[in-house]
């Protein structure tokens, strides 16, 4: 009988012990995966085509809503930046901060961007892709890549000569996310406050990459304004390409699951060793010895000794 | 507003009515506990004992699931300003400073020198640092403008925001206008507190057509807005003082006559021409001292952990308990 009382107590004691160290807001060092990316979003013309998943939407708008989804849920200590592709170059709009601390900034700017905030009317992936990796290299720290776009080059290249990659291959990791519909579709023209004002037409769109045509002009040749390029579609083997080429990985989107999971894969993650608070773990080794505490004595069985209440005969003397 | 860092915790909640179905106290031996008489006080003292072990699992358990108080806005007075930092973005803020940057060669490759814009950036970068009590946003302007921030009292965000177009160059060309007119929205709906500032920092170059001086004035009017005007002067600009007819001035230095209709408005503005970094430098605090004046700000009670106070009160109860164990009877003679 006694020993168990003792057990009681050096149980209690215990807890009330490991309650007492969490005063002392002990820490741990340990190594845990962290996540650091720069979401680059294609804002070119074609990204207005409204042929992804979700009806009525556009492939900028899609890929923002499915984005910022998916940044919601990333564990907290990840940190995100924004950018924006058009021309031949990536803007960087804000270094890489913590998402939950700065969640409403982050999904407001997010959420702001907007294709007309473009600088030129150009729509060079590739350059902009490989100036996304330079600009990631110039940042501080390990940073991971996450670039938006449908493929779509607007003048397009010339075979012969396509943009090539000067970096070095896998030396900033991340994704090459493809935005849009398999069926070439055609590129709505928007007005200044975004009303569709018809689309680009065939004659209106360069065919053949700037070099060419202008040979053809020097040569007195007729200007080709017939082909498909003023038409969009996701140029899925193209975007395979190039992620090849410079160790991305390419995702296509088409739900937020889909990234979800590609943004928190093991191989983007980034190894840091954090300052893990164990409050928590003492205070629940507390609770524990509390329950083993109250456990430790005899179970509701039968009666209880001190529970009073009815009883199966009156008292025999009362006070 | 209270709230839980780790909800997840909470699941070991129903471990609280372990002690009303447990009584957790030494039983002993009696031949029949029918003959005892029923003692109310120690009715209440089985249920006191058992509350209190049942509050401390509770406690434990909020401690482990991290309560908090959420964080709180409160009103204060103090020193304080809603500042629009509208930064040009044109590829001329990539050019070195006038005066002030040495070893440059005759065409400047980027990356061996500080351009204007990186100076700007940090110089600006340190005047919200200094004021904590500010609430920033960030506009750039180029060929179109780009709200990059709207206005956010959280430094960590504004110096992330500040610093990013520092990295690479800036964009193509510049369109003054619309990025003044635009950033000027960013005062929409928002409760007018004290001082509201755009600092407009760019080397100029820009026509402001009949139309959009009407609406940039007619804003600025509405908003109540101070404008000041960092002026970073290219190598080719004769200044913005110089006297110059109007037409020579179109041509050659339209920055002249931007200036001329701001200072005509007959709205607080002031223009601040820096053609080093030490002139922009001297500018920045300038303001800085000029936007001393008393206002109405929002401070944000940043969220407090209530964890340390449920393991306090679990700690004190368990302490409770633990000492009416001694005073447990072992053996009833």
């Amino acid at each position: 009988m006694s020993g168990r009382r003792n057990v009681q107590i050096a149980l209690l004691l215990l807890a009330a012990a490991l309650l007492a160290a969490t005063f002392a807001r002990p820490t741990l060092q340990l190594p845990r995966q962290t996540f650091r990316y720069v979401m680059v979003f294609d804002i070119t013309q074609s990204m207005n085509v409204m042929d992804v998943s979700a009806a009525g939407s556009t492939r900028l708008e899609y890929a923002k809503k499915t984005a910022l989804d998916a940044l919601s849920e990333m564990p907290c200590g990840t940190e995100f930046g924004l950018a924006l592709f058009t021309g031949h170059r990536a803007f960087l709009l804000i270094t890489p901060i913590e998402i939950c601390a700065n969640y409403r900034e982050l999904s407001t700017m997010l959420s702001s961007i907007d294709w007309r905030m473009t600088w030129e009317a150009r729509s060079e992936v590739a350059k902009g892709l490989y100036k996304s990796l330079e600009l990631l290299k110039a940042l501080p720290g390990q940073t991971r890549l996450v670039f938006l776009t449908d493929g779509h080059e607007a003048p397009p290249l010339n075979p012969d000569v396509p943009p090539q990659f000067a970096g070095d291959k896998g030396a900033i990791r991340g994704l090459l996310v493809g935005v849009g519909g398999a069926l070439p579709v055609p590129i709505p023209k928007l007005d200044e406050e975004g009303a569709v004002q018809g689309v680009w037409k065939s004659d209106e769109v360069m065919h053949i990459d700037s070099f060419r045509a202008e040979k053809n002009a020097r040569e007195g040749k007729l200007a080709l304004n017939s082909g498909t390029e003023h038409l969009s579609s996701l140029r899925e083997t193209y975007l395979q390409g190039l992620a090849d080429n410079t160790g991305l990985t390419y995702h296509r989107l088409t739900e937020t699951a889909g990234l979800s999971r590609e943004l928190k894969s093991a191989a983007l993650a980034i190894p840091k060793i954090t300052t893990t608070d164990v409050r928590g773990m003492l205070a629940l080794a507390a609770l524990l010895a509390l329950v083993a505490s109250l456990v430790k004595g005899p179970l509701t069985r039968g009666r209880l000794p001190l529970a009073g209440g009815s009883q199966a005969f009156p008292p025999l003397s009362g006070k | 507003m209270f709230g839980f860092a780790d909800p997840l915790g909470l699941i070991l909640l129903p471990l609280a009515l372990l002690p009303l179905v447990v009584h957790g106290q030494s039983a002993v031996a009696y031949s029949s506990i029918a003959l005892l008489p029923v003692d109310r006080l120690s009715d209440a003292l089985n249920w006191i004992l058992r509350l209190l072990a049942a509050i401390s699992v509770i406690a434990i358990v909020l401690g482990i699931s991290g309560l908090f108080r959420s964080e709180e806005s409160v009103a204060r007075i103090g020193q304080g300003a809603q500042t629009v930092i509208l930064l040009d973005s044109s590829g001329s803020m990539d050019t070195p400073f006038v005066i002030g940057n040495e070893k440059n060669s005759r065409v400047p490759k980027w990356g061996t020198y500080t351009s204007k814009g990186q100076i700007a950036r940090r110089l600006l970068a340190q005047y919200a640092a200094q004021r904590t009590q500010d609430m920033f946003a960030l506009f750039l302007f180029s060929g179109n403008p780009i709200p990059v921030l709207s206005l956010t009292e959280k430094q960590v965000v504004v110096q992330a925001a500040i610093a990013a177009g520092s990295i690479e160059r800036s964009l193509a060309s510049t369109d003054l206008g619309t990025g003044l007119i635009r950033s000027l929205e960013f005062f929409d709906g928002k409760a007018f507190t004290g001082s509201r500032i755009v600092m407009l920092v760019s080397d100029g170059a820009a026509t402001l057509t009949i139309p959009v001086q009407d609406q940039i004035k007619r804003l600025l009017k509405k908003h109540r807005v101070t404008l000041y005007w960092f002026y970073l002067r290219t190598e080719s600009s004769p200044g913005l003082d110089t006297e110059m007819a109007t037409a020579t001035a179109q041509q050659i230095a339209p920055e002249q006559l931007v200036h001329k209709f701001f200072s005509e408005m007959e709205l607080p503005y002031r223009a601040f021409p820096a053609e080093n970094p030490q002139a922009l430098q001297q500018a920045i605090a300038e303001v800085n001292k000029l936007q001393n004046l008393p206002i109405r700000y929002t401070d944000i009670v940043p969220k407090r952990d209530l964890s340390p106070w449920c393991f306090g009160i679990a700690l004190s109860l368990l302490l409770m308990l633990a000492s009416t164990k001694f005073c447990e009877l072992q053996e009833w003679h």
